[in-house]
């Protein structure tokens, strides 16, 4: 008897939560709950050391040792360096990632069947290193992951689907780690990407530890000690700001008793207002996301006809308020807005041909641009297919030779859109090899072009000899796992016990 | 090297990009300073719109491979979010 295989399945690797949606017989996504009955995994992991078992999940975040536990990998995917060691092994991002994932896969395939393929998300800020770690981590779960989307197009396509709306879509995606952006054109079940925009460092996470410098002032104020004596404290308490920040989106005041071992306990008052002056600085950086990303396509706030909210962090109603000051209208939400985007990446997995996608990035090349009224001349970053353009695409641009003689062209490919070279990735080079004895001034061709699926592709054309070099951009740098070290750590992870 | 074709000069190859020692957060470089803000000729519009070009080249920093770059576009977007508070509405209020 063959065996039940689950289809379009869209996993949402959150920071803080992780989810895996389906597409029902009815054309309708649902959340696939685990083996808890938990519709949101906390993307957490616990290294069990009696049992050598990886609890992921609640079970990994109500209890145990803080040092054996991992929070927030999601954080460390585009740094190669990150490691966590535990009993003298060392654990990579992307590693710890997969067992979410597999638990995911493994837990929601008795519900839905066998699940291989699946659409994964990621922000839309994402570098090229942490779509690759997030990929890999797919590989490693043993899943093979048909393709990236961005979380708030996931978002908006669950959007669409829900609500039915038509129009100017701007999707907010506050969650754990990050904000992004993005700006849509929705008719019927298309939708039309016009832009996406991210940013770091700017999620529930972030907030998080602003609030432990709050609770930790007042103690101080209270007590005259610090409250944080070490790591494992501080953890714990961070845990406990995540459900304190929760209470003040509901409640103007909260009380808490919070200490130490050493200085004993105190009571301090938290208000809304104290919470939201300490993380204004943040909330000042998502509101000038949200007007370049406006500028961008010199939109006016009214001309976007829905302002959808996506992510927990949303729930904070300060984020809401500003919104509306934004747009002079209440910002709306697609439901749940925790489950949403993985929602959405199982509608994209079934339907990814009604969206319309936009370049993730800039590519361009190193070249001497001489500015026409100085006459200066200098080392710049030639934008060649600029970011957000609709995709697929292909564009190009022409350049000349700049010395005598020149037997290799060598172009650099770049990703940003900065003009100045210090501010934009150098992820590649193209090296190509031309006749002798040319004078400066030859024209050389360079081409980009992305697909569908963002792969990107790169061509240097010497006019003069008609020789041509053409490569697929794929970073390759640090960080990168090699298709045998994801079968080895693949085939390892097969091994463990994950719970 | 190759140039734009509307002009040659010589040249040299791109380099990596480095971080720029900014001396310390907040402490020996003003915000103002480090937003290139003359606020003896610049007006609220002039402030808000320098302010947004960088945020833009920062925040996209902020995402880069680079990981030095990265944290000295954490530095300016600090310095940029004081600035904007300080002489910016946070939010111009649509009613």
């Amino acid at each position: 008897m063959e065996k039940k295989k689950a289809t379009y399945v869209g996993i949402d690797l959150g920071t803080s939560t992780s989810a895996l949606a389906h597409i029902r017989s009815d054309g309708n996504p649902e959340i696939v709950p685990n083996a808890d009955g938990e519709r949101l995994t906390p993307s957490v992991v616990f290294f069990d050391q009696f049992e050598g078992v990886k609890l992921v999940g609640s079970a990994a975040k109500d209890g145990g040792d803080p040092d054996r536990t991992i929070h927030h990998i999601k954080k460390h995917m585009d740094n190669p360096s990150y490691e966590v060691e535990i009993d003298g092994q060392k654990w990579t991002a992307t590693e710890i990632s997969a067992m979410i994932l597999s638990k995911l896969k493994s837990e929601c395939a008795h519900l839905i069947g066998e699940i291989k393929d699946v659409v994964l998300t990621v922000p839309a800020n994402f570098n090229e290193l942490a779509r690759k770690a997030t990929i890999a981590a797919g590989r490693i779960a043993d899943l093979r992951v048909t393709r990236i989307v961005n979380e708030p197009t996931a978002a908006a396509l669950y959007y669409a689907h829900s609500q039915g709306v038509d129009g100017r879509v701007l999707v907010y995606d506050l969650g754990g780690g990050t904000l992004d952006i993005t700006i849509m054109e929705i008719e019927g079940n298309n939708i039309d990407i016009l832009l996406s925009e991210g940013a770091r460092h700017l999620g529930g996470t972030d907030f998080d530890e602003i609030l432990i410098d709050v609770i930790g002032e007042q103690y101080r104020d209270s007590s005259g000690k610090d409250l944080i004596l070490n790591e494992t404290q501080r953890r714990r308490l961070l845990a406990a700001a995540e459900d304190t920040k929760k209470r003040l989106s509901k409640l103007n005041v909260v009380s808490e008793t919070v200490g130490n071992e050493r200085d004993g306990l105190a009571r301090i008052e938290l208000t809304r207002r104290l919470f939201e002056e300490a993380i204004k600085r943040l909330l000042t950086r998502t509101v000038m996301l949200v007007e370049q990303a406006l500028d961008q396509l010199a939109l006016l706030p009214q001309d976007i006809d829905h302002v959808v909210l996506v992510g927990g962090s949303t729930r904070i109603p300060k984020v809401q308020q500003l919104l509306e000051d934004q747009f002079g209208k209440p910002p709306q939400s697609c439901g749940n807005v925790d489950e949403c985007v993985a929602l959405g990446a199982a509608l994209f997995a079934q339907k990814a041909r009604n969206v319309s996608e936009v370049c993730n990035h800039s590519y361009g090349t190193l070249a001497i641009i001489e500015d026409a009224a100085t006459g200066e001349a200098n080392v710049q970053n030639s934008v060649v297919i600029p970011k957000n353009t609709p995709i697929p695409c292909s564009m190009s641009q022409t350049y000349i030779t700049s010395e005598d003689n020149e037997e290799l062209i060598e172009v650099e490919i770049t990703q940003g859109e900065d003009h100045d070279p210090k501010y934009v990735d150098i992820v590649g080079k193209i090296s190509l090899e031309v006749p002798r004895g040319r004078p400066a001034g030859c024209p050389v061709t360079v081409t980009y072009s992305y697909d569908e699926n963002q792969r990107v592709r790169a061509q240097v054309f010497d006019e003069v000899s008609g020789l041509k070099k053409d490569v697929a951009i794929e970073y390759k740098g640090s960080g990168v796992l090699s298709d045998e070290d994801i079968q080895r750590k693949s085939a390892y992870l097969k091994q463990i016990k994950i719970a | 090297m190759i140039r734009k074709v509307f002009g040659w000069l010589s040249g040299h190859s791109g380099k990596e990009a480095r971080p720029y020692q900014v001396g310390g957060i907040f402490g020996k470089v003003t915000p103002e300073a480090m937003c290139e803000l003359d606020l003896d000729t610049m007006d609220r519009e002039a402030i808000k719109a320098q302010l947004a070009k960088l945020y833009k080249r920062h925040n996209q920093a902020a995402g880069s491979l680079n990981p030095g770059l990265r944290e000295e576009a954490e530095v300016m977007l600090d310095a940029i979010t004081h600035c904007r508070e300080k002489y910016v509405d946070v939010v111009e209020k649509k009613k």
